[in-house]
């Protein structure tokens, strides 16, 4: 009896120790799994949705080109502003840094055949109103599953979003935004050792 | 070879002050940089960060140039603290020039933590003047009660609060809170051939030279003739001869497959506190087998951070942060406060430099008013930083990795681990956040848990009376050295007081230059 019991106190034990690491190998390998499944998901969403630049020379913008950036630009933050550190930012980039200047050249005619199809002139030659309506059928914003889909047919529209939109937005944010908000310049530039001791003369009229 | 050569490893504020002061007393200098060169003025970097919205990563060395590890519970990668440029990291600063106050060289014998240092403020204090001098610091103390002594003025005027910590700085000095502007090496008006100050905002990186950078000085030195720059060559090992008297620098382009010699009379280690502690340890021999300096162990020792919790509130009028790139409205108040001991000192920093706010992925276009609905609240949000000092502890240090780098050489290993003291300091800091806030009319504000460096690192090799007890002199010789010295913030003792530590590594640098000088001449 005694015997039977320490056996199968033994067997018991054992049966135990085989179970515990069971259940920890079961318990780790679908987290491992997972874990790989969800990167795995991760990555190939980002290859999809992220696109990046394309690989080519970097060179000066033609003429044409950089209206159509301009004109997108006005009519991405909808207010008058100056546009000059805008024209320098897109031919700094296009000059300096690969891809910039094929994304640009592509866009602009992108949206130049666009404005052709909507309104038989090229895309600065449009009235305003139709300007933002080419924009948005040809760069619409995109959410989470459209980019997803666009971005399994065609990126070209993620490509434009990403290094066009995005960065213009960007440069609007770290410039002309302060001004609308009721600084007397943006950060870049030279603002003088006086006025910031006062407060500003045009406060924001937002709230 | 001259008597009156010098080899300086490191172009940074630390070895250019040196370099230019040696120059000037006709020694010839050789500077030796791992880092690219980095234009000066440096309106081209500033243009690309502020208008092209872009990071050259040719001012970046490649990892396998510049790695390090780490462990210890620092949330951030302290090798991403180091700008390693000709120039080096003071090529990127906002240029606080803040003196340590005299307690902060005795905190053993006054308060019972971190170790006193064998010179106190006053045998520094003519070398603040010295280094303020030099830089170009615009301040004063008039309304900084808590001010350490000074035996000269400052050499420029200093930079009023701007409207916004004004508005903030009257309503706490009504609970006893003082604001006060602060010293900066930011030129008030013309100086030394650097133009005034234009406020050109994101001062980090300034256009003009307003803002100091060593480059200005190390220009100045190799216009005499006597001083050449190295740039991308790393420096491997200081080789010593048999009496331990260093010899020479082994020396290796960066694209070079093998390394040479050069040879100098006096070396100069002025590299920062991690990559002079690794040079150090990489530079053991058969007389030294566990590293220059290193007989007793301290090199890579009583190594710290400064902990500095990057805090906000909110107000219900708006201040308008940002408008001044320069930092003006501090708090000296706590630098040595009662209980001090219990816990570190704390500086408060009220300044908002340069604010961006990330925007929301706008919905639609044409959408202006949304952007600017979607920024409005920055006018309200105001930067403040809590600013402390902490204490050395066997679980702060510097070793060698081993990991290695391009040549075969091991890169340095930080591990840092905060210490009980720290903590304390913490929330000491997180009572001094409560108590602004309060007393400044915010009604929000965050405070984040995890600490920051504020990319000073210091100790590692610092200076003693002793080999016993360091590493180096109180003039940075190496103890057993009679030519080779260590100079910078890795000579900070034990606690490294709660200010900004580049003016006091620039007065330690004089220091030694004088007497690399007086001892030579």
């Amino acid at each position: 009896m005694s015997s039977r019991a320490a056996i199968s106190r033994r067997r018991f034990l054992g049966l135990v120790g085989v179970v515990a690491i069971a259940s920890i190998v079961a318990a780790w390998l679908p987290t491992q799994w997972a874990r790989r499944l969800v990167a795995r998901a991760r990555d190939w969403y980002r290859a999809r949705t992220d696109p990046e630049l394309p690989r080519t020379a970097p060179g000066p913008l033609s003429p044409r080109t950089l209206e159509v950036v301009q004109t997108t630009t006005a009519r991405l933050v909808d207010t008058p502003v100056e546009l000059s550190h805008y024209t320098r930012y897109f031919e700094w980039r296009a000059e300096n840094l690969p891809g910039y200047r094929e994304v640009y050249e592509r866009f602009a005619q992108t949206l130049d055949a666009a404005a052709k199809r909507a309104a038989h002139v090229g895309f600065v030659e449009c009235p305003p109103a139709v300007q933002l309506r080419v924009l948005e059928n040809t760069v619409p914003t995109p959410g989470p599953v459209g980019a997803l889909i666009g971005g399994m047919f065609d990126r070209t529209p993620q490509l434009f979003h990403k290094y066009v939109v995005r960065e213009i937005l960007a440069l609007f944010v770290r410039t002309d935004a302060w001004v609308l908000l009721g600084y007397e310049a943006w950060p870049g530039k030279p603002r003088g050792l006086e006025r910031y001791t006062r407060p500003p003369e045009t406060p924001v009229k937002a709230s | 070879m001259s008597s009156r050569t010098a080899a300086i490893v490191g172009s940074g504020i630390v070895g250019t002050a040196i370099a230019h002061q040696l120059v000037r007393h006709g020694f010839v200098v050789d500077v030796f940089e791992k880092g690219p060169e980095y234009p000066y003025p440096h309106a081209k970097p500033f243009n690309e960060r502020t208008v092209y919205l872009h990071e050259d990563p040719g001012y970046r060395l490649p990892r396998d140039l510049r790695n390090l590890t780490s462990s210890g519970n620092y949330p951030s990668n302290p090798d991403l603290e180091r700008f390693m440029v000709v120039g080096g990291s003071a090529t990127r600063w906002q240029a606080i020039t803040l003196r340590m106050v005299p307690n902060d060289f005795k905190t053993k014998s006054l308060y019972g933590y971190g170790d006193d240092w064998p010179i106190s403020y006053g045998d520094l204090e003519p070398y603040y003047c010295s280094a303020e001098t030099l830089l170009g610091v615009s301040g004063t103390d008039a309304d900084n009660p808590f001010a350490p002594p000074r035996s000269r003025p400052y050499p420029l005027p200093h930079f009023d609060l701007t409207y916004g910590e004004r508005m903030v700085a009257e309503k706490a000095r009504d609970a006893g809170l003082v604001l006060h502007s602060t010293p900066q090496a930011r030129t008030r008006h013309r100086y030394d051939e650097r133009p005034a100050c234009q406020n050109f905002g994101m001062c980090s990186v300034c256009p003009i030279g307003a803002r100091y950078s060593p480059n200005h000085h190390l220009a100045a030195a190799v216009a005499t003739g006597r001083c050449r720059v190295h740039t991308n060559v790393t420096v491997r090992r200081i080789v010593t001869d048999a009496t331990g008297r260093s010899r020479a620098l082994l020396c290796q382009a960066n694209g070079s497959p093998t390394p040479t010699e050069h040879a100098a009379d006096i070396v100069v280690v002025a590299s920062g506190a991690i990559e002079s502690v690794r040079l150090l340890l990489l530079s053991a021999d058969e007389h030294h087998p566990d590293g220059l300096g290193n007989q007793a162990g301290h090199v890579g020792r009583h190594f710290t951070f400064h902990h500095a919790w990057y805090a906000q509130l909110h107000y219900p009028d708006r201040l308008y942060p940002a408008r001044f790139g320069g930092a003006t409205g501090q708090s000296c108040q706590f630098l040595d406060p009662p209980g001090r001991g219990k816990h570190g000192g704390v500086k408060i920093e009220f300044s908002a430099a340069s604010e961006y706010h990330r925007l929301r992925e706008i919905k639609a276009w044409g959408k202006r008013a949304e952007i600017v609905e979607q920024l409005e609240p920055m006018l309200h949000w105001h930067p403040i930083a809590l600013h402390a000092e902490s204490v050395p502890s066997p679980r702060k240090y510097v070793a060698l990795s081993a990991q290695r780098d391009r040549f075969g050489d091991p890169f340095a290993h930080v591990h840092y681990q905060s210490a009980d003291f720290d903590e304390s300091t913490r929330l000491f800091s997180r009572q001094l956040f409560d108590r602004f806030a309060a007393a400044s009319g915010a009604d929000d504000g965050t405070f984040p848990d995890a600490f920051d460096s504020a990319a000073h690192h210091m100790g590692g090799c610092r200076m003693g009376r002793s080999p016993a007890d360091s590493v180096v002199d109180a003039y940075g010789k190496v103890h057993g050295a009679s030519n080779l010295f260590v100079v910078g913030g890795s000579n900070f003792v034990g606690t490294s007081g709660a200010v900004n530590p580049t003016l006091t590594m620039v007065a330690l640098a004089l220091r030694t230059a004088a007497f690399i000088i007086d001892q030579r001449s």
